[in-house]
């Protein structure tokens, strides 16, 4: 339980130690406590506090044992179970059953039948087995609470009849008879938190009760007492980690208990019960640990009582008083008692303030483009907000083995009520670009909107990852094959730069690259095969330093090594794609390269103003860019740059294809 | 001779109406580039030109070509008549739809404008490689010969002068991104902005009246026939 | 779910760890007394055609009355009433001859009381003193009619462990018929304190019993005809040891008849039985009691 909530959660519902009904001995957190009323927050000795119920997030299952260490004492009782459940979001249901809240009297006969060997001890047996708790939270800092708890009085007497033989003779029959009593009492509580350190409650014990009739007014004497009283608590959580609490009742009962988590999941508790009937004043001490462990919570507690006079397991006949056992657990005659409870939540145990209500995820993941997959969003999360409050929710997806850890997205804000959509970017790792062929992954996308990391719900969706060399078609996922910072491109490009060290110089810096580029293109004149797609139909595209090793290419590989080579030299590069729309098969890409020249001197770079185009290069600064069909280059520069300059005259300025859209010019940053 | 003649000019014609350039009459210095050729080419009568072809006369060449045109009615095309010293291209010899003309004038405003290319993605870090700017070569470039400008102007006032308004203004503006210094001119800016006017372009007729109005040296009447442009335009 | 596993198995573990019942509270009986140790005895009904002595005047059953040939019995006896206490001291002597039935309507009335005397010459006496020979009245229908001879001494008081001597004082011991002789030690003054006579006793609550005076000690609780007189005894009780004071619990008032008047006999008697007469076949009782009566009401 965190200490915050431990703090928030401070219901004070009025628990006069001793008069704590017995049920709250059932729980060591409550023996420990002594003024435990005021810290009820879940189904553990709840019937000290119906209203501490709302306290529970889920399923709460409790189960508890004891030993008596007095002189009538040995073994583990078990002492009985709790189970609660919250519904409908502010009410809260529980029931205990606790068979071992119970005193059996032996009261030993004074006398034996002559001849008989029977037993002729009167055996009463006191019970409470059953208590049934229900609490509503009526605002956050108000809850109402009702409970309806079980008492059971026994008796068993034997009874003797004298049956006559003849005149002279009789005999004693004995007759076992058994009364049995059932009492239900009713208790009304309410708790209210007027600050977030303190609570404060009332209790009305028995207020009133059914009772059947069973036990005839001959055994009034062993009846359990009916007393009605007020119970009034209070705790303060002076420090997060530490809790006091007070109680008193209208019957001179109290107590004072004390709770300190010196770790996070260790509590220690103490407490002292005051009995204003006795003296002295203080009538037993409490002692007690708690752990919790995940979604376990262990407790344990040792009670003392100051006095043992008949606690030892004996008492003289005239030192029983049934009148003076209200409270089963901590009777008169109740000796030093350790106890030991498990506690477990289940369900959801912690507020889900959102819900995932779908995903949608993009065409798929492109190997080559995954750099882009950090930023660009590879699909959305629907959210929607089923708390009261406003969230940020942050979703997360993670690939097994395609990423090293889940991705988180930026926090989104969501309204009570509504729903957003969270986009969710993946950081995928470098064995993405070793999956050979489109693979189905499943991809985990979670959603929180806590910063601790946990999340609120998970969705399974599939995520489709295509191969490294799958192109989606587009110019602008082919800019992603372009790799100009690839070892194997440097190592080329600077080669052949080197080789040509000697023709480059000279030549004026204005038409420097527009040589380079020229020298580069001629360096695989001859030695490059274009060969239409190798593997698939459409769309395979090999990177440059494959395109580079096989030398061989279809046109598009052709135009991303190329591309991939000026850019290693510095030059900006543009894709051209071309889909006629009459004609979208026979769909075309050439490349576009920068030569840096100015317009001005557009003459240097041909009289022909077809073979050139003038654009804004990346710094801004309006260039000469020339058009190269990158499939010619094997044919030389000069050819393929004629060729491209020609399809680009014919699509663009005859056919309007880039003002039309069916042209499109796509940089290679 | 004659026969010969007529039977050219019939042929001539014919092809014309069908929709092709073709070359009626030639005179002295004529040539021909064709597509992204970087060659000039003699050419005949007769000769069908394609709308990648460039023809050029020299200083005492003179050329006719027949020009599809719709407006031609029966005879289905136009005479051209292209004086000396001129450069036209064919794929401007013709009347653009409005369609084509807006189309055209967007690829302009764009190259114009300081317009990036849009993108929803996040600008990743560049994977260029920058060189720094070679400086070892201490040749400086010569601008571009501004004399094939002048010609390519020429050529636009051809235009201008066969009713081709668009073309003329859209040919004007390409000439003066490759010759800078040729846009600076009074005279040539004021064909492009009549042509634009010409074409029912209101819009960016104004707009060249108003860069003619800042261009440095322009005269007081100059300014004055400008202006009285603008206001005529406005009404 | 995971969790399921881990939860019954903790489930289990805590129950398991529970087998044991919790130890009773024992209440023990009030006064110290030992549990169980009052043995309570339904006394039976004896031919009540035999003439027996009350209960409550001479400190025997009749049931042990009907067994015996002879009773020598020297008492020291109150009754309580509520209004006062009838202090009684005596000693009887009565030898019933069994070859002497008294036989009425075929019933066994009785049997010839020996006259000790008339074979010896020499009075029987208690404690030194003589006693007085008196007819031996057996009562048939309205009168008593005479059967023989009993003796008879009154004392005006005993003294508790003063042993008395019954002695015929015949220096011929070897005459058969008055070979008797025995001496008896009075018991302890017997005084009980509860139930005080007069009392009225509720069948559905205990009832505390209190006395003076240690030795042997039973109670005798008979029904009491206020008509009459007569006493009928129901039940004894024995303390297995005389610490001055028992408790009758209700559920053997219980066994008591549903009728109003009751006397509780409170018997310290020091006894002994011998054989006696001419066979040797003859049983005889001799006692020395105190008894203390109280005549109470039980409702």
């Amino acid at each position: 339980m965190p200490l915050s909530r431990s703090a928030a959660l401070l219901l004070l519902m009025g628990a006069a130690g001793s008069t704590a009904c017995a049920q709250a001995i059932f729980a060591p957190r409550a023996s420990a406590l002594g003024a435990y009323a005021a810290l009820v927050q879940d189904v553990r000795g709840f019937t000290a506090n119906p209203a501490g119920l709302t306290g529970m997030k889920d399923w709460d299952i409790y189960t508890t044992t004891y030993t008596t260490t007095g002189t009538g004492g040995g073994g583990f009782v078990f002492s009985g179970f709790g189970l609660g459940k919250r519904f409908l979001g502010f009410n809260s249901l529980a029931v205990q059953y606790t068979p071992g809240t119970t005193l059996d009297v032996v009261k030993r006969a004074t006398f034996r039948i002559a001849g008989l060997s029977l037993a002729t001890d009167t055996l009463i047996n006191y019970d409470e087995p059953l208590a049934v708790g229900y609490a509503a939270r009526v605002s956050d800092r108000l809850s109402l609470g009702i409970q309806a708890r079980m008492q059971t009085e026994k008796v068993s007497n034997p009874q003797y009849t004298l049956e006559a033989i003849n005149d002279s003779l009789s005999t004693i029959l004995p007759v076992q008879q058994t009364y049995q009593r059932d009492v239900w009492f009713a208790d009304l509580a309410v708790s209210w938190k007027p600050a977030d350190d303190v609570s404060l409650s009332a209790l009305g014990r028995s207020l009133a009760r059914i009772t059947s009739r069973g036990i005839p007014s001959g055994y009034d004497q062993y009846a359990l007492p009916w007393t009605r009283s007020l119970e009034l608590g209070a705790a303060w959580s002076p420090v997060q980690s530490i809790r006091v609490s007070a109680a008193g009742s209208t019957a001179k009962r109290g107590a004072l208990g004390a709770e300190w988590n010196p770790l996070a999941d260790l509590s220690v508790r103490c407490g002292l019960y005051g009995d204003g009937t006795l003296s002295p004043f203080l009538d037993a001490v409490g002692v007690g640990i708690g752990y919790r462990y995940l979604f376990f919570e262990a407790d344990a507690s040792y009670v003392r009582f100051t006095s043992e006079a008949n606690r030892g397991g004996t008492v003289a006949s005239a030192s029983f008083d049934p009148s003076r056992i209200d409270d089963l657990g901590m009777s008169p005659y109740a000796g030093d008692r350790a106890s030991f409870s498990i506690r477990a939540i289940l369900g959801n145990v912690r507020e889900t303030p959102v819900r995932i209500e779908g995903v949608q995820l993009a065409g798929g993941v492109y190997p080559s483009a995954f750099q882009a997959m950090a930023y660009r969003p590879v699909g959305r999360v629907r959210v929607r907000n089923t708390s009261n409050r406003p969230v940020a929710a942050r979703a997360a997806i993670f690939v097994d083995r395609l990423m090293d850890r889940p991705t988180l997205s930026q926090p989104v804000s969501i309204q009570p009520g509504e729903t957003a959509d969270v986009p969710l970017t993946a950081v995928f790792n470098d064995r993405v670009k070793d999956i050979p062929a489109v693979t189905i992954r499943d991809a985990t996308v979670t959603v929180s909107a806590a910063i601790e990391g946990d999340y609120d719900d998970e969705a399974q969706a599939r995520l489709v990852i295509h191969g490294r060399n799958d192109w989606d078609g587009t110019p602008e996922s082919l800019r992603y094959f372009v790799t100009p910072d690839d070892p194997e491109v440097i190592r080329t490009s600077r080669e052949i730069m080197l080789a040509a060290k000697d023709s480059l110089s000279g030549v004026p810096s204005e038409l420097g690259q527009l040589r380079r580029a020229k020298l580069l293109c001629d360096a695989f004149a001859g030695r490059l095969v274009y060969v239409s797609d190798p593997k698939h139909l459409t769309e395979f595209v090999q990177y440059s330093p494959e395109t580079l090793r096989s030398r061989a290419g279809d046109c598009t590989d052709m135009t991303v090594c190329f591309s991939s080579l000026l850019s290693s030299i510095g030059i900006s590069t543009a894709f051209v794609d071309v889909v006629p729309p009459k004609a979208p098969e026979k769909a075309h890409m050439f490349l576009l390269f920068d030569t840096g020249v100015s317009p001005q001197y557009g003459d240097h770079v041909s009289s022909n103003p077809k073979r050139y185009i003038l654009r804004k290069s990346k710094s801004g600064r309006e260039t000469i860019w020339l058009p190269l069909e990158t499939t010619a280059i094997t044919r030389g520069f000069e050819e393929a740059w004629t060729e491209g300059a020609q399809q680009y005259f014919d699509d663009v300025e005859l056919g309007l294809g880039l003002a039309s859209g069916w042209v499109r010019i796509v940089d290679v940053y | 001779m004659k026969t010969a003649l007529m039977v050219a000019a019939v042929l001539v014609a014919a092809q014309a109406w069908a929709g092709e350039i073709v070359v009626q009459a030639l005179r002295g210095d004529v040539s021909v580039r064709h597509g992204v050729t970087e060659v000039w080419a003699k050419v005949a009568v007769g000769d069908v030109l394609r709308p990648d072809d460039t023809m050029k006369t020299g200083k005492k060449g003179s050329a006719v070509i027949l020009v599809p045109s719709p407006q031609a009615g029966s005879a289905g095309a136009r005479k051209v008549t292209l004086p000396a010293e001129v450069i036209v291209d064919m794929s401007d010899v013709r009347d653009l739809t409005q369609e084509e003309l807006m189309l055209k004038l967007t690829m302009e405003k764009v190259r114009a404008s300081s317009y990036q290319w849009k993108s929803d993605e996040l600008q990743m870090p560049s994977a260029d490689v920058v060189h720094g700017a070679d400086r070892s070569s201490t040749q400086v470039l010569s601008a571009s010969d501004p004399s094939t400008g002048v010609l390519e102007l020429n050529g636009a006032h051809v235009l201008y002068n066969n009713g081709f308004f668009a073309t003329c203004a859209l040919k004007g503006m390409e000439v003066f991104r490759l010759y800078p210094p040729l846009g600076k001119e009074f005279g040539n800016r004021l064909l492009v902005a009549e042509a634009l006017e010409k074409a029912h372009l209101r819009g960016e007729a104004l707009n060249e009246y108003g860069t003619i109005a800042r261009l440095d040296g322009i005269t007081p009447e100059q300014e004055l026939l400008v202006h009285s442009r603008i206001e005529s335009l406005r009404k | 779910m995971k969790k399921l596993p881990v939860i019954s198995a903790a489930l289990v573990f805590a129950c398991m760890f529970g087998c044991q019942k919790p130890s009773p509270l024992t209440v023990e009986p009030p006064g110290g007394t030992t549990p169980g140790s009052l043995e309570v005895t339904v006394l039976s009904n004896p031919d009540t055609n035999i003439a027996v002595n009350s209960v409550d005047s001479s400190g025997v059953l009749p049931a042990d009355q009907t067994q015996y040939s002879g009773l020598f019995l020297v008492n020291t006896v109150k009754y309580d009433n509520g209004h006062g206490v009838l202090n009684v001291a005596y000693a009887s002597a009565y030898f019933g001859d069994r070859s002497r039935p008294l036989i009425v309507n075929g019933k066994t009335l009785g049997y010839w009381g020996v006259d000790l005397m008339p074979i010896s010459a020499y009075p029987m006496k208690i404690g030194g003193i003589a006693m007085t020979r008196v007819p031996y009245k057996i009562h048939i229908g309205t009168r008593d009619t005479t059967f023989g001879s009993m003796y008879l001494a009154v004392f005006a008081g005993l003294q508790p462990n003063l042993p008395l001597a019954w002695d015929d004082e015949d220096p011929d011991p070897t005459f058969s018929s008055s070979q008797f002789r025995d001496t008896t030690q009075p018991p302890a003054d017997l005084r009980v304190l509860a139930p005080a006579g007069g009392s009225v006793l509720s069948r559905t609550k205990q009832v505390d019993l209190r006395w003076t005076g240690g030795g042997p000690i039973r109670i005798v609780i008979s029904t009491y005809n206020t008509l009459t007189g007569k006493t009928r005894p129901v039940l004894q009780l024995m303390p297995d040891v005389n610490t001055g004071s028992a408790v009758i619990e209700p559920s053997v008032l219980a066994l008591l008849p549903r009728v109003r008047y009751y006397v509780f006999t409170f018997i310290i008697a020091n006894r002994s039985d011998r054989l006696l007469g001419q066979q040797q076949q003859d049983r005889t009782l001799v006692q020395a009691a105190s008894v203390y009566n109280s005549y109470v009401q039980i409702q």
